[in-house]
């Protein structure tokens, strides 16, 4: 508390005592009891000059009877929302489902609810769909490591997928013909020895990397080791996925979420995409 | 095009003087710049880690490429096809190169200098290469910078002896060659280099032989490698004095403030280094009272910003305390420091331009 005094940030999560799912039962009990504890520690050490800005964590493992519990301990402090823990661990999707939904159930509807850990496109689609508000992940940044820019469409009523792939070059190095709408390998080697590339990383993205350059020019500066490279591609990658966010907050508001997500998911699988678990991976980085 | 003679791409007009040094305005093809003026070395198509709009912020006007660089990767044909680095980079701004020749010489292991070319080993598989006077003009050509520099034969200036002259006799050769093989003289600017080490008289031949050519421009070269100061500010001031006075001088690989100031004083106009972005790498910030090693401890508390002085962007909103966590640690580090230098370097230009036109240059 200590250090979120000092820092002063706009929301901070409360110290949870985090168990792994394998656990015994007793250990999982001891650390939902020690996290509202904590809990409620971490609060009376608050400044209150600073406000109410604490995201009480809800914590539970493997068991759902005790997420349920830590949820219900949660909601009866004067927190300004939750943080759920303990996923984006390579859980089972359909658990991390079960998890979220008993989780949520307890949680009051008017306060924050946040979650650490998930990431990729379908994981952000399942906790939204599911009631949660804020998340925070590494998505983009582990693309932008991986030199791959994200590229899948965001726009459910354009008829992209064959349009798309008449208009997007596939590189030839024997991938899943569609995999070009939803990463591009900017390290491939055809960029150099093969057909030039002078589209944008997304044709008609608005971000600053999209409107001024092209993706062989992005090759040429990760060839060439240079930290310019990673800076457009973090732009263009942040931008991409904020403007995915946007698209889920616009579905939302039109009452159309579950056809997004559907529609979201089902092109993806028909595109070859993993869409379970961890980060996608069509591609391997040479 | 511009220009008077045919095989000009530039207009050079002198704006003001205080003694021998010149407040001038440069047209090229891409971009009008003034000079006195510094231009940054963006070796591969980027200046470290700073973006396009960063560096126009800066007021940069011309940056550097590497012609040795740029062949191997992506190579002059790629270039070519694409339609120059300019469109590559989308730098609408003016480009200068240079011939290839000295980073070949500082860069590879097994290089050599014959009356042919600059003979090497080549990087990628180790045949051995010849870079010709040809050669340099061609890649350059298909580069298309604005300003495109002679393949020269360059000595250090601690080398004594008979290879200065013969240096210096090569660089007259090859200027005609480099002239002869130059196909787009109404949109690049050939400079042709000084060279002769420290003899006077040896300069004096190679300034009257490239005077002679009527070259659009001229480069005093072969300094800043390690001779004395005297040494150097000497050769700088015999070398502008024998250069016309209605084109522009550039001194290459200076780079420290000082030096650029007394160059000024002496009558040149363009200066180019590594340094500001490379000192910046290691964490050392250019303020006006010198340099600041920003990895000192007694940075982890300092709260001012880099230079009290400074408008730039990093200036504005960063402290040194900041900047000492991030320094040779993280990328962001070395780009802060790297924007606010060449902010320095730029300001230096202007201050240079503004107070010569304004007649208070010795201030």
């Amino acid at each position: 508390m200590e250090v979120v005094n000092a820092c002063k940030p706009d929301l901070w999560v409360s110290l949870p005592d985090e168990v792994p799912h394998w656990v015994p039962e007793k250990r999982n009990r001891e650390s939902v009891d020690h996290t509202s504890q904590w809990l409620d520690h971490c609060l009376s050490l608050q400044h209150a000059e600073h406000g109410n800005r604490c995201l009480g964590v809800v914590v539970g493992a493997g068991s759902l009877e005790e997420r349920a519990r830590s949820a219900e301990q949660a909601a009866t402090r004067n927190v300004a929302g939750f943080s759920l823990a303990g996923f984006g661990l390579g859980e089972d999707v359909a658990q991390r489902g079960f998890h979220l939904e008993v989780a949520i159930a307890k949680l009051p509807n008017d306060k924050l609810r946040h979650v650490c850990g998930l990431g990729s496109p379908e994981e952000v689609l399942q906790a939204v769909g599911a009631g949660i508000d804020l998340l925070d992940s590494t998505y983009p940044y582990m693309l932008t490591k991986e030199c791959l820019a994200m590229t899948f469409p965001l726009k459910m009523e354009v008829p992209l997928r064959n349009a798309d792939r008449d208009m997007q070059p596939t590189p030839d190095h024997g991938v899943a013909s569609g995999f070009s709408l939803a990463k591009v390998n900017l390290r491939s080697a055809t960029y150099g020895g093969g057909r030039i590339d002078e589209t944008p990383l997304v044709t008609g993205c608005k971000c600053y990397t999209c409107k001024r350059h092209t993706k062989v020019y992005i090759n040429q500066l990760l060839n060439s080791n240079e930290t310019l490279a990673q800076t457009l591609l973090e732009i263009h990658n942040t931008y991409h996925y904020l403007e995915f966010f946007k698209a889920i907050r616009e579905s939302i508001k039109a009452d159309k979420f579950h056809e997004f997500r559907t529609w979201f998911t089902s092109q993806r699988q028909e595109l070859g995409v993993l869409s379970l678990g961890n980060i996608p991976r069509v591609v391997s980085c040479n | 095009m511009l220009g008077i003679s045919p095989s000009m791409a530039l207009r050079f007009e002198v704006l003001a003087r205080h003694n021998r040094a010149r407040a001038s305005r440069l047209t090229l093809p891409h971009y009008e710049a003034l000079t006195p003026l510094f231009m940054p070395v963006g070796t591969q198509g980027t200046i470290k880690g700073l973006t396009n709009d960063q560096l126009e912020d800066l007021d940069c006007q011309i940056i550097l490429g590497n012609t040795y660089h740029l062949a191997l990767r992506p190579g002059a044909d790629l270039l070519d096809t694409i339609g120059g680095l300019h469109k590559f980079m989308n730098w609408p701004r003016a480009l200068l190169t240079d011939s290839g020749g000295f980073q070949m010489v500082s860069l590879l292991h097994l290089a050599d200098i014959t009356e042919e070319g600059v003979t090497f080993q080549s990087p990628v598989d180790g045949k051995p290469m010849l870079l010709t006077p040809e050669d340099s003009i061609q890649i350059q050509n298909k580069i298309g910078a604005d300003i495109i520099m002679a393949l020269d034969d360059v000595v250090k200036t601690t080398t004594t002896g008979p290879r200065v002259e013969e240096a210096m006799y090569r660089t007259l050769r090859w200027i005609d060659r480099c002239i002869a093989a130059h196909s787009r003289p109404h949109e690049q600017n050939l400079f042709g280099i000084v060279q002769g080490g420290l003899d006077p008289q040896l300069r004096d031949i190679c300034l009257e032989g490239l005077v002679a050519r009527n070259l659009p421009g001229y480069a005093i070269g072969g300094l800043a490698g390690g001779e004395g100061k005297d040494a150097f500010w000497r050769v700088v001031a015999q070398c502008t004095a024998g250069l016309p006075e209605d084109k522009p001088r550039y001194v290459m690989g200076i780079g420290f403030p000082l030096d650029i100031v007394v160059c000024t004083a002496l009558g040149a106009d363009m200066y180019d280094c590594v340094y500001p972005t490379r000192t910046a790498r290691f964490g050392s910030a250019l303020v006006s009272e010198g340099v600041l090693r920003l990895t000192h401890a007694a940075m982890a508390t300092d709260y001012r910003p880099l230079d009290s002085s400074c408008t730039c962007m990093v200036c504005k909103r960063y402290t040194r305390a900041y900047l000492h966590t991030l320094v040779t640690k993280e990328a962001m580090g070395s780009q802060l420091v790297s924007y606010h230098n060449i902010s320095h370097m730029m300001q230096l230009s202007r201050n240079l331009h503004s107070s010569i036109l304004e007649g208070r240059f010795p201030e």
